[in-house]
C-alpha cells in the first residue's frame, strides 16, 4: 500500500508541475472589440485632390477605438459610380483601406469629384471626406478591352435595316465619354441589324496567332459589358469566339468552306436584351458558360468542329446585334465597354 | 429495375433462413414511423406542414464460420412513406465487422465497423446535451436517434481494425492489458485533402481487480502522400495520458493527466502550427450503504490549448439544418436545432471525429460543452449517486465549480457553475402496485460570470434546463406517458471565434433572453417487452424576448411501431 501512496504522490507532483504555467490572456483584447466606441483619427486620404489610379491604389486613413465591421462608400458626383469597401478592423491605415479605383456598376470618370463616407455596424458615427480622381482605374491592366466606344466617331457595321448607329452621351455613360446606340427594324427576314468589328490578337504587340488565354482559366475569364434596354422587343446580342482547331492560324467557318467536316469550333453567348430589366445592366459571363455554337444550313442547326472548348486557340471574338426574326418596327439597344477580365468579373 | 436488387437480397435471406443453424443467427429491429409536423397558424410565411414516414427493417446477422471467428452484418431495408412500387426504397449495408480470437484465446482482433473508447480526455463520445434527466417519452426517440448513428454508450463507431491481449504476471502486478487500434477518419477528398487516420492504444497494468495504472496514446494524423507524392502538408493531433484507479479499503482514488500536441506542417516542410496543451484530474470516491450511495469528488485542470479530437468532438452537430420545418417565423429565417431536434432528429447527430472544436448551443451547456475535456477549465467536481436496492428511488446530484485557466480577451477569469439534479420515483414499487407508475424530474443550472470592469459588458449568462416526465400504466401494458423539457437562458456571454487550428481569433457577444419548451404526451401499448406501438403528440415553442420576430412554434403528431427481434 505504501508503494501505491508513493505512486500517487509522484503522479500528483508531476501533474501539478506540468500544469503550472504563468498565463496571459488568450485571443484579441475584448476592449478592442466591445469597449467604448470613439473616433481617434478622422477619415482622410493621401493626396485627396489628385488620385491617379494608374500609379497605384488610393490609401484611406482613419482610426477608431474598437475592432468593428465598417463600410466605406465612395460615390462619384457625376458618373453615378459608387464603390463599397467592407472590413473589420480599428483602422483604415492598412491594405483594408485601399481602393483600386474599381466600381460596383458604372465606372468612375477622369477628373471626377467623389464623396467618401465611412459607417460602422452598430454605431451611429459617420465619417466623411471628399476626393478627386485625376486618372481613373486602368482596366486594360485587368484584361482585354474589346471596345470602349470612346473614339469620337465610332460606328458599328450596319445592315440595311439599321436606323441609328452612333456613339452618344444622352444616357448616363457607364464608362468613359460615349456609349454606342444602335437601332433598326426587323422586317421578318433580316435577323440582324449591326455588328462590331472582329476583335483579333493583332491588337497585341507582336500580333500573336491566338489570344494569350490558358485553358485552365476558362472559368475565371469573364466577358463583361454594359447593355441598355430601351424596352424594344425581340432584340438580342450575340457574342461569339472562333477557334483554330487545326492550328493553321485561321478559323474555318461555313463561309470559308463547303466541306462541313473542316468547320472549326465556335462558341456563342446570346443575351436577349428585351428580357433584361429596363435601363443599364452590367453583364459578366465566364467563358466556360459559352455554349457551343451551331451552324445554320438550310434552316437546320448543325454542330461541327471537335466540340472541345480550347480557349488557347481563339483567333477572334465577334459581337453582333441580332433579332428573334419576328417582324418588329423597332429593335435596338445601347452598349458600352466590352472587356474580358481575368480572375473576377468587372 | 429497383426491385431487382431487393429480390436478389430477399432470395439471399431466404437461403440463409433455410440454412439457419448455430453458425448463423438473425436478430434486428423493425420500425414503422409516421410524423406530421405543423407550424402554428400565425406563421404565414413558410411551408406550414410536412409529413413523412418510413418503414424499415434492420436485419442483423451474426455469422460464426468457425469457433473463433464471428462476422456481424447489419442490412437495412427501408421504404419511405409514399415510395410506391419500390420508388425510393433502399437496401443499405449499415455495419459489417469481423472479429476473432486466436485458438489459445490470447489475442483478440476486430476489422470493419468497430466501437472504440479510451478515456474522457483521449477518445470518448460524450453524451448528447440535456440527456441525463430525460423523461421516458423523449428517451424513446433519442434512443432511436442514437441507434441510427451507432452512438452506443460513450463509444465512437469507426471503421478500421483493433486488437487486444493480456499478459499475466506473478509479481507486483496481476496482469497487463494491451489494446491498439487504427481507423480511417477521412478518405481522400477531391484529390486535395489526404487520407486521415486515427490510431492509438492503451496499456493497463492491473495491480488487482479494482486498481490499475494505465498509459494511453492517440493520434489523428494525415497521410499526405495519398494525394500527391510532392505534398508535404500534414496535420496531426496527438494526446498522451496516464490514468490510474486505486481502490483502498475505505475509499478509492482515481486520476488522469497528460499532454496534447496539435501540429501542422506546410508544403515547405515547415511546422507552422505547434500547440501543446496539458491537463490533469485527480479525485477520490467512496461507496456507502452497501454500494447504494456513492460519492466522488475531483479536481481537474484542462489548459486552454489542450486539444483532443477524440474526446472533444460533439455528438450533436449544431451547424446542421434541422430536417423538420427548417424555415420558420413571419420574419423567415433558418432555425437552429433546438431541444425538439435534439430528441427527435437523427440527422443532427454527428458520426465523425473532427479536430476543430464544434459549435455548441449556449442554452444547453456552455460550461462544459466538450465534456470533461473542455479546454480552459479548472475546478472541482462533486457527484453523489443514490439508488435504493429495490430501485424505488434513484437520484443523482452533481456540482461543478470551475474557472478559466486563462482569461479570454481579458486577464479576468470567468467563473462557472454547473449544477445538476435528477431523480426517479417508482410509485409502483413503493406502494406495491401491479402497474407501473413512475415519475422523473431533473434540473440543470449553468452559470458563467466575469466582471467586465466597466469596460466591456459583464459575462452573466444563466441557463436552466428542467425535465419532468411520468409513465403511468393505465391497463395492463397500456401506458400513458408525458414529458416536458424546458430551457431558459438569460444573460450575456462571449462566444469564441476559432480558426482551423482552434486558436481564438475573435469573440461574438451574445445576449440571450430566450426559452425553448417541449411538451409531449403519448399513449403506448407494449405488445411484449420488445414490441411497442405509440402515438405521440408534442408541441415545441421557442421564445426570444430580445426579438419576438424569432418566435416560432411547431406541433407534431408522431406514430411509432418498434420491435426488436
Amino acid at each position: 500500500m505504501n508503494t501505491m501512496k508513493q505512486i500517487i504522490a509522484i503522479l500528483l507532483i508531476a501533474l501539478v508541475a506540468l500544469s503550472c504555467k504563468k498565463e496571459s490572456q488568450v485571443g484579441p483584447n475584448l476592449v478592442d472589440l466591445y469597449g467604448t466606441f470613439a473616433i481617434i483619427d478622422p477619415l482622410s486620404i493621401e493626396n485627396p485632390l489628385a488620385i491617379d489610379f494608374t500609379q497605384g491604389n488610393a490609401q484611406f486613413k482613419g482610426k477608431w477605438s474598437l475592432i468593428t465591421n465598417w463600410t466605406l462608400t465612395i460615390k462619384g458626383q457625376n458618373s453615378g459610380a459608387f464603390k463599397i469597401i467592407k472590413g473589420k478592423s480599428n483602422t483604415l491605415d492598412t491594405t483594408l483601406g485601399q481602393w483600386d479605383g474599381t466600381a460596383e456598376f458604372y465606372l468612375f470618370k477622369k477628373d471626377e469629384e467623389c464623396n467618401a463616407i465611412l459607417t460602422f455596424d452598430g454605431y451611429p458615427d459617420t465619417l466623411k471626406t471628399n476626393i478627386k480622381i485625376k486618372t481613373p482605374h486602368d482596366f486594360s491592366k485587368d484584361g482585354y478591352i474589346i471596345q470602349d466606344f470612346n473614339l469620337t466617331s465610332f460606328t458599328a457595321t450596319g445592315g440595311g435595316t439599321t436606323t441609328i448607329n452612333k456613339t452618344e452621351q444622352i444616357l448616363n455613360v457607364p464608362e468613359g465619354n460615349n456609349y454606342l446606340r444602335i437601332e433598326g427594324t426587323e422586317p421578318g427576314s433580316s435577323w440582324w441589324f449591326g455588328a462590331l468589328p472582329s476583335f483579333t490578337p493583332s491588337s497585341f504587340t507582336g500580333s500573336p496567332k491566338y489570344f494569350p488565354f490558358l485553358n485552365k482559366d476558362t472559368a475565371s475569364l469573364y466577358m463583361n459589358f454594359f447593355v441598355y434596354n430601351y424596352g424594344y422587343l425581340n432584340t438580342k446580342i450575340d457574342i461569339s469566339w472562333n477557334e483554330d482547331d487545326n492550328g493553321d492560324g485561321t478559323y474555318v467557318g461555313k463561309s470559308n468552306t463547303t466541306d462541313t467536316t473542316k468547320i472549326e469550333d465556335s462558341y456563342m453567348y446570346e443575351l436577349e436584351v428585351s428580357k433584361c430589366t429596363l435601363g443599364w445592366q452590367k453583364i459578366s459571363v465566364p467563358l466556360s458558360k459559352f455554349p457551343h455554337a451551331g451552324v445554320w444550313i438550310a434552316d437546320k442547326q448543325h454542330f461541327f468542329g471537335d466540340r472541345k472548348m480550347d480557349i488557347s486557340k481563339i483567333v477572334s471574338f465577334d459581337i453582333a446585334f441580332v433579332t428573334t426574326g419576328i417582324k418588329t418596327d423597332k429593335v435596338g439597344c445601347a452598349v458600352d465597354f466590352f472587356i474580358i477580365t481575368k480572375g473576377k468579373p468587372l | 429495375m429497383r426491385r431487382i436488387p431487393i429480390i436478389i437480397a430477399l432470395s439471399t435471406l431466404t437461403f440463409f433462413a433455410h440454412a439457419q443453424n448455430p453458425k448463423v443467427q438473425f436478430n434486428g429491429t423493425a420500425r414503422g414511423d409516421i410524423e406530421s409536423n405543423k407550424l402554428v397558424k400565425s406563421d404565414t410565411s413558410n411551408i406550414d406542414q410536412n409529413i413523412k414516414g418510413n418503414t424499415l427493417v434492420d436485419l442483423r446477422m451474426d455469422i460464426k464460420p468457425s469457433e473463433n471467428i464471428k462476422i456481424k452484418a447489419d442490412l437495412r431495408f427501408r421504404n419511405p412513406m409514399g415510395g410506391f412500387w419500390g420508388q425510393g426504397a433502399a437496401i443499405e449495408l449499415r455495419h459489417i465487422s469481423l472479429k476473432g480470437v486466436t485458438t489459445n484465446k490470447f489475442f483478440k482482433y476486430r476489422f470493419g465497423d468497430i466501437d472504440l473508447k479510451l478515456t474522457p480526455y483521449t477518445l470518448y463520445n460524450n453524451n448528447g446535451d440535456l440527456s441525463t434527466n430525460e423523461a421516458e417519452i423523449f428517451k424513446t426517440t433519442r434512443d432511436i436517434n442514437e441507434e441510427e448513428n451507432y452512438n452506443f454508450g460513450n463509444y465512437w463507431h469507426q471503421q478500421g481494425a483493433d486488437f487486444a491481449f493480456r499478459l499475466g504476471f506473478d509479481k507486483f502486478i496481476q496482469s497487463t492489458d494491451f489494446t491498439g487500434f487504427i481507423v480511417r477518419n477521412r478518405s481522400v477528398v477531391n484529390n486535395t485533402l489526404p487520407d486521415r487516420l486515427h490510431g492509438g492504444g492503451n496499456i493497463q497494468c492491473n495491480i488487482n481487480s479494482k486498481s490499475f495504472i494505465g498509459f494511453n496514446y492517440i493520434n489523428l494524423f494525415d497521410l499526405p502522400k495519398t494525394v500527391n507524392d510532392s505534398i508535404k502538408e500534414k496535420f496531426e493531433n496527438s494526446v498522451m495520458t496516464s490514468n490510474f484507479k486505486f481502490d483502498f479499503k475505505k475509499f478509492f482514488a482515481f486520476g488522469e493527466g497528460g499532454v496534447s500536441n496539435e501540429k501542422f506542417v506546410n508544403n515547405k516542410n515547415t511546422k507552422t502550427i505547434d500547440i501543446k496543451g496539458n491537463f490533469f484530474e485527480v479525485g477520490i470516491g467512496k461507496k456507502l450503504s452497501k454500494d447504494n450511495l456513492s460519492i466522488e469528488a475531483s479536481f481537474r485542470r484542462v489548459s486552454d490549448d489542450f486539444y483532443s479530437a477524440g474526446a472533444q468532438t460533439k455528438r450533436l452537430n449544431y451547424t446542421t439544418s434541422p430536417q423538420v420545418l427548417s424555415s420558420v417565423s413571419n420574419n423567415p429565417y433558418s432555425r437552429d436545432a433546438g431541444i425538439f431536434d435534439v430528441v427527435k432528429d437523427p440527422s443532427i447527430y454527428n458520426p465523425t471525429i473532427t479536430p476543430q472544436l464544434m459549435k455548441y448551443n449556449l442554452m444547453f451547456n456552455h460550461v462544459t460543452p466538450y465534456g470533461k475535456a473542455t479546454p480552459n477549465r479548472t475546478g472541482f467536481d462533486l457527484e453523489i449517486n443514490y439508488k435504493d436496492s429495490a430501485e424505488r428511488y434513484k437520484t443523482n446530484i452533481s456540482c461543478q465549480l470551475l474557472q478559466d485557466t486563462r482569461g479570454e480577451g481579458t486577464t479576468q477569469l470567468r467563473n462557472y457553475a454547473l449544477l445538476n439534479w435528477n431523480g426517479v420515483i417508482a410509485f409502483d414499487k413503493i406502494y406495491h402496485l401491479k402497474k407501473t407508475v413512475s415519475l422523473n424530474a431533473g434540473i440543470q443550472y449553468a452559470k458563467s460570470q466575469r466582471d467586465g470592469q466597466n469596460v466591456v459588458k459583464d459575462v452573466d449568462l444563466a441557463t436552466q434546463a428542467i425535465d419532468v416526465g411520468a409513465t403511468i400504466e393505465l391497463v395492463s401494458r397500456f401506458d400513458l406517458l408525458f414529458g416536458s423539457k424546458m430551457v431558459f437562458a438569460k444573460g450575456t456571454e462571449y462566444i469564441d471565434e476559432r480558426d482551423t487550428y482552434n486558436q481564438i481569433t475573435g469573440f461574438t457577444q451574445k445576449t440571450l433572453d430566450a426559452s425553448q419548451m417541449l411538451h409531449a404526451v403519448s399513449l403506448r401499448y407494449r405488445f411484449t417487452d420488445n414490441v411497442i406501438f405509440s402515438l405521440q403528440g408534442s408541441t415545441f415553442k421557442v421564445k426570444d424576448k430580445a426579438d419576438s420576430k424569432n418566435d416560432y412554434q411547431i406541433k407534431q403528431i408522431y406514430m411509432l411501431f418498434n420491435m426488436k427481434f
